[in-house]
């Protein structure tokens, strides 16, 4: 071997060691005879160049598993473990080479999931937000979110897959948190309800007794400073019920059990029936009342009349509250926005002098339990649920209401304005309901009946007789469902007012026997029991009416009269509807 | 016959067969690759062709530039007929052939006539113009 030649060969066996000790940027020159020793410098030359370039490649990439928080897999295609990340060995305490398939650390159910996937993952390439549980060396499950994704090479064949799983342990716990947190707040809230159904019948059962026997007494000519003295009582009373009204009545919203009736009904009677009172009570304080109704409101409207005056009940309420001089206007006005061919809209208004409300206050004083400020409450009373009851009746009547302070008009006091979307009669069928007002001076039954009132309490006993001898009917008192059973095989009577809650045998239970031995007059529940529900009962077992204590004789006679009437058209017997 | 010339090549399109000659000494870098795939896809004016590619010019290649030849060079090339001589050109493109896989079939001859007969099957005869 010439000394050249010789040399040549050093120089490439220097540049192999080079390489292999990884100084990859290592070069020695060639010849310029192209020769095979030249070949095999090109040959070493361009092998240093890719392996340095996939050295970068690799190290680069290493650089990022290592920052990677997340379990990183790389796969082959038939998901046999090729590398895997730090996080990897750190979560499910497996060593790095320890692990040869996925299958290994994945529970069976995960492990058939994403099989599973294999021919949808291959036409997509790429799948996100996939759940799998992976399961460490010591048995814990890893709850995880995945994606997965195919690997191509360079010629953009398939080459692998990567998986990458996020820990997803405190996002399942929250979820669980907040599945008990809400189920423990359905239940505190079923308990509430529960408790103020029985609550509301506890009170309203002796308010009831103080109600029923003020309207005795006040009939029994009492001189005036016993008047003076029940007035105040019966007052009180009042006041009382709306309160235990307006608490239930929230009970509904927050449940959505609260729903609109669709009764056809003159609005203008109705609401100058409802309005006239004010003109009096505003009297007594010293203060103007005024309303109007736009005569091109329609006489005949389709809605729910006693949830209109629940809401001017609050409003004018409140205005009357919060106004000791000048004046309170209630306006009703048809409304330019027309927008719904089977309804019409109506806009609302009531307008005091009052103390007003402050600007910032003018959203707040709709939510629950709020008023303007403490000192309102100290110095006004009241529970603050009024206008919260009265924006959810809007609600549901598909209205608006607002407040605005001090009025645009007058510079002082409160407006608050509102709009009912009622329906048009041609739209809604026959007329089925149509309140008539009752002249409380003419209550006296036109045929003499014979009522058979069943009612445990004595004292409610007392004023359902005194109420009903009034009107004119014979009375008959029984104190339990059983006895009022044995009480109608022997006697015909024309109706019976029955009590719910009562010992030995409850109202529904009596009405069923009831309906059982052919009994056909109307039963009426007299019933302390307030939610829908309850009503519903009382028609399921196959009574007629329900009437809620407290009642007042005026309630009291249109109900009793109602059933009287339509006894004489249809001496056969009662329909559920009544 | 219209034919295109740069300081690394020249190129020329005859009897349905593009021509690409190497300058003697030629050193491809990434630039140069580009320049040259530009140029030709330029000549061809959006026609496919098979390529005789006489490669025995060349000196030297960087990776960077084998790597765009095979993806980027490939555009509108049905086949490729190289030509080596050396014992060097033919490692180079043994080794593009192997490392680099490019993505239309190439082969290599030692002879241009084995180059031409081989790319004959590709000619697409419609667009064969009298030289």
């Amino acid at each position: 071997m010439n000394s050249d030649l010789k040399a040549r060969i050093e120089e490439i066996t220097q540049m192999i060691y080079e390489y292999a000790s990884g100084n990859l940027d290592y070069q020695i020159s060639r010849s310029d005879k192209d020769d095979e020793l030249d070949a095999i410098i090109v040959g070493i030359t361009m092998l240093g160049e890719e392996l340095k370039a996939s050295t970068v490649s690799r190290d680069y990439m290493a650089s990022i598993y290592r920052g990677v928080v997340d379990m990183l897999f790389v796969l082959d295609p038939d998901f046999s473990i090729q590398s895997i990340n730090a996080a990897v060995t750190q979560q499910l305490e497996y060593g790095e080479n320890e692990l040869k398939a996925i299958s290994e650390v994945l529970t069976p159910e995960a492990l058939e999931h994403l099989t599973g996937l294999r021919s949808e993952l291959d036409e997509r390439t790429q799948m996100n937000a996939i759940e799998l549980i992976f399961r460490s060396r010591s048995g814990a499950e890893i709850p995880t979110m995945c994606s997965v994704s195919i690997l191509f090479d360079k010629q953009q064949a398939k080459s692998g897959i990567l998986l990458i799983a996020k820990d997803i342990t405190r996002q399942k716990e929250a979820e669980m948190e907040l599945r008990l947190a809400k189920e423990f707040a359905e239940a505190a809230n079923r308990a509430k309800s529960r408790f103020l159904a029985n609550m509301s019948h506890e009170i309203r059962t002796p308010l009831n007794g103080i109600l029923g026997l003020t309207e005795i007494l006040l009939a029994e000519s009492p001189n005036s400073k016993q008047k003076e003295y029940l007035e105040i009582i019966r007052n009180s009373g009042h006041n009382l019920t709306k309160v235990l009204n307006d608490i239930l009545d929230l009970s509904k919203i927050e449940t959505g059990k609260l729903t609109m009736e669709e009764i056809v009904f003159n609005f203008k009677e109705v609401m100058r029936s409802n309005l006239n009172p004010y003109v009096f009570l505003a009297k007594q304080k010293g203060i103007a009342f005024t309303y109007s109704i736009d005569e091109s409101i329609p006489d005949t409207l389709v809605g729910d009349p006693l949830r209109i005056n629940q809401i001017l009940v609050n409003l004018i309420g409140n205005a009357l509250k919060f106004t000791d001089s000048g004046e309170i206007r209630v306006n009703f006005l048809r409304s330019e926005v027309q927008d719904d061919e089977e309804a019409f809209v109506i806009d609302g208004s009531v307008t005091d002098s009052g103390i007003g409300i402050p600007k910032d206050k003018l959203d707040v004083v709709f939510k629950s339990f709020t008023q303007a400020d403490d000192s309102t409450t100290r110095k006004y009373g009241g529970t603050g649920l009024g206008l919260t009851i009265v924006r959810s009746l809007v609600d549901l009547m598909r209205g608006t209401i607002k407040a605005v302070s001090p009025s645009e008009d007058t510079g002082r006091g409160t407006v608050f304005y509102f709009t009912l979307r009622l329906k048009t009669p041609q739209f809604f069928g026959s007329l089925n309901h149509v309140i008539e007002p009752v002249d409380t001076e003419l209550m006296k039954f036109h045929k003499s009946i014979h009522v058979l009132v069943v009612d445990d309490n004595s004292v409610n006993q007392l004023v359902a007789k005194r109420l009903l001898q009034k009107f004119g009917a014979e009375v008959t008192l029984a104190e339990n469902g059983q006895e009022a059973i044995e009480l109608i095989g022997r006697n015909d009577f024309d109706m019976i007012l029955m009590d719910i809650q009562m010992p030995v045998l409850d109202g529904y239970k009596a009405s069923e026997a009831l309906r059982k031995l052919k009994y056909t007059k109307p039963i009426i529940a007299l019933s302390a029991n307030a939610f829908t529900e309850h009503v519903s009962k009382s028609f399921d077992s196959g009574m007629n009416a329900h009437l809620q204590k407290p009642f007042n004789p005026k309630q009291l006679f249109q109900v009793v009269t109602q059933f009287i009437e339509e006894d004489a058209e249809n001496s056969n017997g009662m329909t559920k509807e009544g | 016959m219209q034919r295109t010339e740069n300081e690394f090549a020249e190129f020329w399109i005859e009897e349905g067969i593009l021509y690409f000659i190497y300058k003697h000494g030629s050193i491809i870098l990434l630039d140069a690759a580009k320049k040259i795939v530009a140029e030709r896809l330029k000549l061809q004016n959006g026609v496919s062709y098979p390529v005789f590619c006489d490669l025995r010019g060349i000196r030297d290649s960087e990776k960077a530039a084998r790597d765009y030849l095979a993806r980027e060079g490939s555009e509108l090339v049905k086949a490729v007929g190289a030509l080596v001589e050396s014992p060097v050109t033919k490692v180079m493109l043994n080794f593009y052939m192997k490392i680099d896989r490019p993505r239309t079939p190439t082969q290599m001859f030692t002879t241009k006539e084995d180059a031409l007969l081989y790319l004959q099957a590709y000619i697409d005869r419609d667009i064969v113009q009298a030289p």
